[in-house]
């Protein structure tokens, strides 16, 4: 797993808001990627190899529940960690969640602090 | 016809038989011994007796002047003494002619007596005796001592005759005594017989009657069923072990002979029935299957195993649901309901279901998108503001210069203001929230995972949860939950964020002091949970309003709005859909108690 993340979501406002939230990150030698689709969002993480994965989960092409499905499923990807960003909050969403095996499920809106600190836990970095 | 009816008249007409022979017997036998008194009749016998004692009395006249003669001999008595014999000798040819061959009494006899002294005394008197001349007077004194000698025997003869003729006389009463007795007998046979067929008719009557009433009976238990079967509003029908029809009603008709031109016969077999409707075109159903004897074999088979129901279609448009039972005695009931309305109702049922479904789904597809459509200009907002002031806070006051008072009052502004931006802005997001899980719980849309939860448990995630609430404000927690507590049955989430609400709830209206939580039984079936707080209490006249939607309790001008009025309205719902209660005790300035419980689990 390399120390690099990568943010997946349709509306740009967000990917802004998350890079910003994670931006102290960089200083330290993370790599920091935004991609608008989940297709492009699967590409990208086989390819890169991130260690840290913040999915949408209304995204077309693919959505979140499936592309953290597939990453799950392949054992070469399976320490990923997904993070599952959504406005939906209902039930079957978060068992939807637990079923592809997501590792953290947050709502939006989101606490940009909580996410930070997260990201610095799961890549062994610190601010 | 009754096989006993019949038994009893023939036995009738043999004992009218019976009786008429008896009378023309005993009519006969009567007949026959009257005939026989009446041959042996005492006028046969009184007339001999008279005939013996005429001739008797001649015979003794004769006598008479034969003694006469002798004594006094005239020509004149000779002459008279012939005359008298000529008398005899007619009377003793009438006798032999008469009683030959028939004596009763012993007429015969007395002929047998004087016949050879009558012929002796004839020959006298014409020829003499021996040497003497017939008017020598020798000659009739011989003839008045032979007759004399004789008439002695004839006098035996006649008192014989009265004798035998009073013994056959006394025979004669005899038998009629007999006779009567007999007659008296036969009489009383042919009344006992006579009463005993009155007996046997007034016994065949009643049988007759009982019968009839029987029949009768019968027959208005036939009518009757008749007219029950009848007033079925369904089709109704019977068939025998044989599979033919016994009995059906005409709705039944209306069923397989609609046009009322053929009607089934008592005896049709069941096949024969259907047959004619599946020929006649009646039954939509054939269309289903290669031939009419293809459904006509799927028809019987089920209708010799009857149990389930039978749902045909007609070709009429009509549905009939046929429910065929088997009888005791091996038969077949079916009845026939014309279901079309209920088909009917049923579709329309089915479209209107999947139209509330869809529309269901479209709601819930709503709810859902609203959620989401909210959420994300939200995020954006509270967000970019939060990181605003972060980078403001962390990276750009500090560089400012504090010299300047305007500048600083600058900074400080953007800074509180920032700070009230985010607080609206996390106020609206649980506005939010409320509104759309209100408006899920009452579309039905929210899902409840309902399961036994440890009591203790969830006081103790809401009070982690609300801990930095009551640090913020300096009030106390304390948790007061019994032991051994049954478990209890919610939905997790929403229980832990009923307590929660609760809890913050009462943070909200409580400056000193602290909260509560108690949770113990409450009877057998539930668990009474409570949120204690010391706070301003609420107002008797506002009590009732605690719970519904959109209430703020206090004047909403001069105390600041820090809720939406919707977190209790939830909590009830909540709170009722688990089937638990919530209510709430308070005292103004003394603080309140909000309680609810849980049932039990089982």
């Amino acid at each position: 797993m390399t120390k690099s993340i990568l943010i997946a979501d349709d509306e740009i406002h967000i990917r802004r808001l998350v890079e910003q939230s994670l931006e102290d990150l960089e200083d330290a030698g993370v790599n920091i990627q935004s991609v608008g689709d989940g297709e492009e969002a699967l590409a990208a993480i086989r390819t890169d190899r991130p260690g840290l994965v913040i999915l949408d989960v209304m995204m077309p092409k693919m959505d979140g529940f499936s592309v953290c499905e597939q990453i799950k499923n392949d054992p070469s990807l399976k320490h990923v960690h997904v993070i599952l960003l959504t406005a939906k909050g209902q039930e079957y969403d978060r068992l939807r969640g637990q079923e592809v095996k997501a590792d953290t499920y947050m709502t939006k809106p989101f606490d940009s602090d909580a996410l930070l600190a997260l990201a610095c836990d799961v890549l062994g970095v610190s601010i | 016809m009754n096989v006993r009816v019949q038994s009893r008249s023939s036995h009738m007409i043999l004992l009218i038989i019976l009786v008429i022979l008896a009378s023309v017997g005993v009519v006969t036998y009567a007949q026959m011994a009257v005939k026989q008194v009446e041959e042996e009749l005492p006028l046969r016998v009184m007339r001999e007796k008279r005939d013996m004692e005429q001739i008797a009395r001649n015979f003794y006249d004769f006598l008479v002047v034969t003694d006469a003669a002798r004594v006094h001999p005239t020509k004149g008595g000779a002459e008279s003494v012939r005359e008298h014999l000529r008398v005899v000798i007619r009377s003793l040819e009438h006798l032999r002619k008469r009683y030959a061959f028939n004596t009763l009494i012993g007429a015969s006899a007395l002929y047998s007596v004087l016949s050879p002294t009558v012929d002796d005394a004839q020959l006298w008197l014409e020829k003499g005796f021996g040497d003497l001349p017939q008017s020598s007077p020798i000659v009739l004194d011989l003839i008045a001592t032979r007759s004399r000698e004789t008439l002695s025997r004839v006098y035996d003869k006649t008192t014989e005759a009265d004798r035998i003729a009073y013994q056959i006389l006394e025979r004669q009463t005899g038998k009629l005594q007999g006779l009567r007795r007999q007659l008296s007998i036969s009489l009383i046979a042919l009344v006992f017989l006579a009463a005993g067929m009155v007996w046997l008719a007034g016994r065949q009557q009643r049988a007759t009657a009982r019968q009839a009433e029987a029949e009768a009976a019968k027959e208005r238990a036939q009518i009757q069923l008749r007219h029950a079967i009848d007033s079925i509003s369904e089709g109704f029908s019977l068939f025998d072990t044989d599979d033919r029809l016994v009995v059906c009603n005409d709705r039944f008709i209306e069923f397989h002979y609609p046009d009322g031109v053929a009607l089934p016969m008592p005896g049709t077999p069941f096949e024969t029935i259907i047959r004619n409707s599946a020929e006649a075109g009646l039954i939509e159903d054939t269309r289903g299957y290669p031939s009419i004897d293809d459904w006509i074999a799927a028809r019987m088979a089920e209708h010799n195993m009857p149990g389930n129901e039978i749902i045909e279609h007609r070709a009429n448009g009509k549905w009939v649901r046929i429910t065929e039972r088997k009888t005791e005695d091996g038969g077949q009931v079916a009845i026939y309901s014309d279901i079309t309305e209920l088909k009917d109702r049923e579709r329309e049922l089915q479209i209107a279901h999947a139209a509330a479904m869809q529309a269901s789904e479209a709601k819930g597809a709503f709810l859902a998108n609203v959620s989401h459509e909210l959420r994300t200009p939200l995020t954006s907002i509270l967000g970019f503001t939060r990181m605003n002031q972060k980078r403001l806070s962390e990276r750009v006051f500090p560089k400012v210069g504090s010299d300047d008072s305007k500048t600083n009052r600058a900074i400080l502004q953007i800074s509180e203001n920032t700070e009230i931006i985010l607080a609206e802005g996390v106020r609206l997001t649980a506005l939010i929230n409320n509104v759309l899980d209100l408006a899920k719980i009452e579309a039905g849309e929210m899902d409840w995972k309902i399961e036994p939860l440890e009591p203790k448990d969830l006081v103790n995630r809401a009070a982690v949860a609300t801990e930095y609430l009551l640090r913020e404000k300096g009030l106390e927690m304390s948790i007061d939950v019994a032991e051994a507590l049954p478990l209890v049955m919610g939905d997790q989430d929403k229980v832990v964020q009923v307590i929660l609400n609760l809890i913050s709830n009462g943070v909200k209206f409580t400056e000193r002091g602290g909260i509560t939580c108690k949770a113990e039984l409450s009877g057998a079936e539930a668990v009474n949970f409570s949120i204690t707080d010391t706070g301003c209490g609420i107002a008797e006249q506002d009590m009732s309003m605690v719970f519904e939607k959109f209430r703020q309790v206090g004047n909403t001008l001069t105390d600041k709005p820090t809720g939406t009025g919707l977190g209790l309205p939830i909590c009830k719902e909540i709170i009722d859909h688990l089937g638990g209660r919530i209510w709430v005790e308070s005292k103004v300035n003394q603080g309140s108690t909000f309680h609810f419980t849980l049932p039990t689990a089982p």
